[in-house]
């Protein structure tokens, strides 16, 4: 792919009690129908551990997306604070060791109706955008 | 042998045929210069080959978790007393299987560091004062201790904890350097390329993990293999999740006492990495995150101020 | 040692420091050259690049040269699923390659290897590094105070396995030619033949070397392993203080053992790799079951020196240490196998 037509590969994760309705499902799976973009959908942002966030980032995903809910609306009481916990520590880390402010967006949804989902992915592939293709921690032959 | 290390293995001594301890931890002279070894002294007369000197770059606190059953005496510096605090909130140790001889401590020597600026064989090493002698076959070289001492120690600001039994005058330490400095001035770019070059040199040996006491899962993730997170061997890709995620696994409980970076065949700096995420830790939740010791590490029967 | 008897000695030249750059220099072009190099403290073979420096120090390194001949991560071959089946394409083919420096207790660890790779059913892998690698070992002039090469039947001027052999004579290089391969490559290099005065004073510093080593000590025919031997305290007394890492492991120039994995990769691919590993390691001997047949540091510590001192003779009549002290170097809580093996006669 040239660098002109470079299109950010997304990966996101998003939990089963954040964007649930139908139209918020379908919203989802679009995401993933072009065939570059992929969305893993887990029963609880709590399911997300460290070794996929990094696995992920090795894989060479521009772009890592996570979709939790407020640690108060977690489904199973404290999976999402414990995500929070696990996972802001990690990014901080990962930003520390050279992964650019911008590839890994966490986002943690209230249960009202509030940004649609095609927009955080949007919003997530345009950040990647301007960052480039990722390089760090990105394993040649892997992609 | 000086008056610290008399009073040491007196002590050692006393608890061993009193029956207090099963064992005494510590450190004896090693068989290399430069070199003190951890030593588990079960009788006076073993206890009499204790040494308290800059050359113990072990954390004797690993040990514990082998001793389970067994009533330990440890020499606690700074690092060991820190690891203690934690291996005591994770429940990994019993209060009451620990008797805990604080020892002030005046930082570990980089014995790495004297060894590539001298050429020549350094044939003995000892502290005298506040310098290092070095003997080779031609010459006697003195250095400066101060300048001399392992990163981490340079770092340190808690050298000297309490214990059940405190020998020696507490003191204080100024740290005169961060573990974490100057990443903050570089680009990512920079960063990963530090982190990467660095990393680089591992070869899996899995030193730093073996002498860490807060890696004591019986289960490590590297060795699980459904699925097989971490690829073993020197490809970059299984050597930087290895580094990553140990470091990770350390976030808020290291003790910063710099063992694995010293155990490291490769020299590999790491201290850095853990310290990073203690602040990162602090900063997100707030301190108390089991660096400091608390009421419970400083022994409930204090006795004898040494 | 060289089967047949011949009381000549091999063919010699004595070349100055530029000289034996400029042959170097030549060297990498034609092959990969792998020589010690320093690496923040630590000295690894590696590679040589055209701007890299060998690091000629005081021999030994800190990790040994075993690398060149198995490498500690090794793709055996990759695999692909292609419309229902699956196509193999074999790893990375041997290249001509030199090893650059060796010490001469290298050279007698090689010929361990060897009876292990090389002997019975070979390692193909093995085999075809082995035999496109120039080996061109260093004489070691000042051993250091941890070698104990002699103690185990070694030379620190053995030059036995090399196809060159370098004597730093202080001024200039003396060089030694073992083989056919040897005599090639020095051939072409119109160097000067070596002088008596020269070989005078390598036998000098052959001399000096030996003087300062310990003396000749292998270790009593360990092979019939008394019982006291395999129960005494002395293991859990090393035990205790040993923290199971692959340190010692890894730096030796003897150890051999290896795991193959599967590692996956993009969907339906993948390859399957070689990797080193240690008996140390708790998960070594572990077994699908969950029992473990060394279940604690004690019986794996045993099993690490007994290795050393009787198994690999047992298998291959070849002691399994060249006393080269990498292990005694590098060991972070300065387990001494001296010290072992001082108390291993005493048993």
């Amino acid at each position: 792919m040239s660098a002109v037509d470079w299109e950010p590969r997304l990966l996101a994760f998003v939990c089963n009690w954040a964007y649930y309705t139908p139209s918020e499902r379908a919203q989802v799976d679009q995401v993933a129908e072009n065939g570059r973009d992929q969305v893993v959908r887990v029963p609880c942002s709590g399911r997300v551990s460290p070794f996929l966030l990094l696995n992920a980032l090795q894989q060479g995903f521009d772009a890592i997306l996570l979709v939790g809910c407020e640690a108060e609306s977690c489904h199973y009481r404290d999976g999402s604070r414990l995500a929070q916990r696990r996972l802001r520590t990690l990014c901080q880390f990962l930003e520390y060791l050279g992964v650019e402010q911008g590839r890994i967006h966490l986002y943690w949804r209230s249960p009202l109706p509030d940004r649609p989902f095609n927009t955080l992915a949007a919003e997530a592939k345009a950040a990647a955008r301007d960052l480039g293709p990722a390089t760090v921690l990105v394993q040649t032959g892997e992609r | 042998m000086n008056e610290a290390t008399q009073r040491l293995c007196a002590l050692a001594s006393e608890l061993l045929s009193s029956g207090r301890v099963d064992v005494v931890l510590g450190f004896e002279r090693g068989s290399l210069p430069l070199r003190s070894r951890p030593l588990h002294a079960r009788t006076p007369t073993e206890a009499g080959r204790l040494v308290l000197d800059g050359f113990s770059e072990s954390n004797l606190a690993r040990f514990l978790c082998n001793l389970a059953g067994q009533r330990v005496g440890i020499v606690a510096r700074g690092c060991e007393a820190r690891s203690l605090t934690v291996l005591l909130q994770e429940h990994q140790i019993e209060r009451e299987q620990v008797i805990i001889i604080a020892v002030p401590c005046v930082g570990i020597i980089d014995r790495r560091r004297i060894e590539a600026e001298t050429p020549a064989t350094v044939l003995a090493a000892a502290e005298v004062e506040d310098e290092i002698l070095l003997r080779t076959h031609t010459d006697e070289i003195r250095l400066p201790r101060q300048e001399y001492l392992c990163r981490a120690c340079q770092a340190c600001d808690a050298p000297a904890p309490q214990g059940d039994f405190t020998l020696g005058e507490p003191l204080a330490h100024t740290p005169n350097c961060n573990l974490a400095d100057g990443a903050g001035a570089q680009s990512p770019a920079e960063r990963w390329a530090a982190f990467a070059t660095e990393t680089a040199r591992c070869i899996r040996c899995y030193a730093c993990r073996e002498a860490c006491p807060l890696c004591y899962c019986p289960e490590c993730f590297v060795d699980h293999s459904q699925p097989h997170w971490a690829p073993g061997g020197v490809e970059p890709k299984g050597v930087q999740f290895w580094h990553i995620i140990r470091a990770y696994h350390q976030a808020g409980r290291c003790a910063r006492c710099g063992a694995c970076e010293r155990a490291c065949p490769m020299g590999i700096s790491l201290v850095h990495l853990t310290d990073k995420l203690n602040h990162i830790v602090e900063d997100l939740f707030g301190p108390g995150t089991g660096l400091e010791l608390d009421a419970q590490a400083r022994g409930v029967a204090k006795e004898e101020q040494g | 040692m060289s089967a047949t008897v011949s009381h000549e000695p091999p063919p010699a030249w004595a070349v100055t420091y530029e000289q034996w750059q400029a042959f170097v220099d030549l060297l990498c072009e034609e092959r990969t050259v792998y020589a010690p190099q320093a690496q923040n403290g630590a000295t690894v073979y590696r590679a040589l690049a055209p701007a890299d420096k060998v690091a000629w120090g005081q021999p030994p390194s800190t990790v040994s040269p075993r690398n060149v001949f198995l490498p500690q991560t090794e793709t055996l071959f990759r695999y692909r699923s292609v419309a229902g089946s699956m196509r193999i394409e074999p790893g990375e083919a041997a290249k001509p390659a030199v090893l650059l420096g060796a010490a001469p207790c290298d050279l007698r660890a090689i010929a361990v290897l060897d009876a292990v790779y090389a002997a019975g059913q070979p390692d193909p892998y093995y085999v075809a590094r082995r035999q496109q690698t120039v080996i061109i070992a260093r004489a070691c002039v000042s051993p250091r105070p941890t070698c104990f090469c002699t103690a185990m039947g070694g030379d620190p001027f053995g030059s036995a396995r090399s196809d060159l052999f370098v004597t730093d004579l202080g001024d200039r290089y003396l060089i030694e030619a073992l083989t056919r391969a040897g005599r090639a490559l020095a051939g072409r290099q119109r160097w000067p033949v070596v002088c008596t005065a020269e070989r005078t004073a390598a036998s000098r510093l052959a001399a000096a070397a030996r003087a300062a080593l310990p003396p000749p000590d292998v270790p009593p025919n360990l092979c019939q392993l008394p019982k006291t031997l395999v129960d005494s305290p002395l293991w859990h007394t090393v035990a205790e203080r040993c923290l199971g890492c692959a340190v010692c492991a890894y730096v030796c120039p003897t150890c051999h053992c290896f795991d193959i994995v599967d590692e996956p990769g993009c969907q339906g691919c993948g390859k399957r790799v070689r990797n080193w590993d240690s008996c140390q390691f708790a998960v070594y001997s572990l077994e699908a079951s969950g029992h473990n047949p060394r279940p604690s540091s004690r019986e794996r510590v045993r099993n690490r020196v007994l290795d050393k001192l009787a198994y690999v003779e047992q298998k291959t009549g070849l002691l399994g240490c060249v006393g080269c002290g990498r292990c005694v170097r590098a060991c972070p809580v300065n387990i001494d196998l001296r010290e072992i093996i001082a108390e291993v006669r005493h048993v």
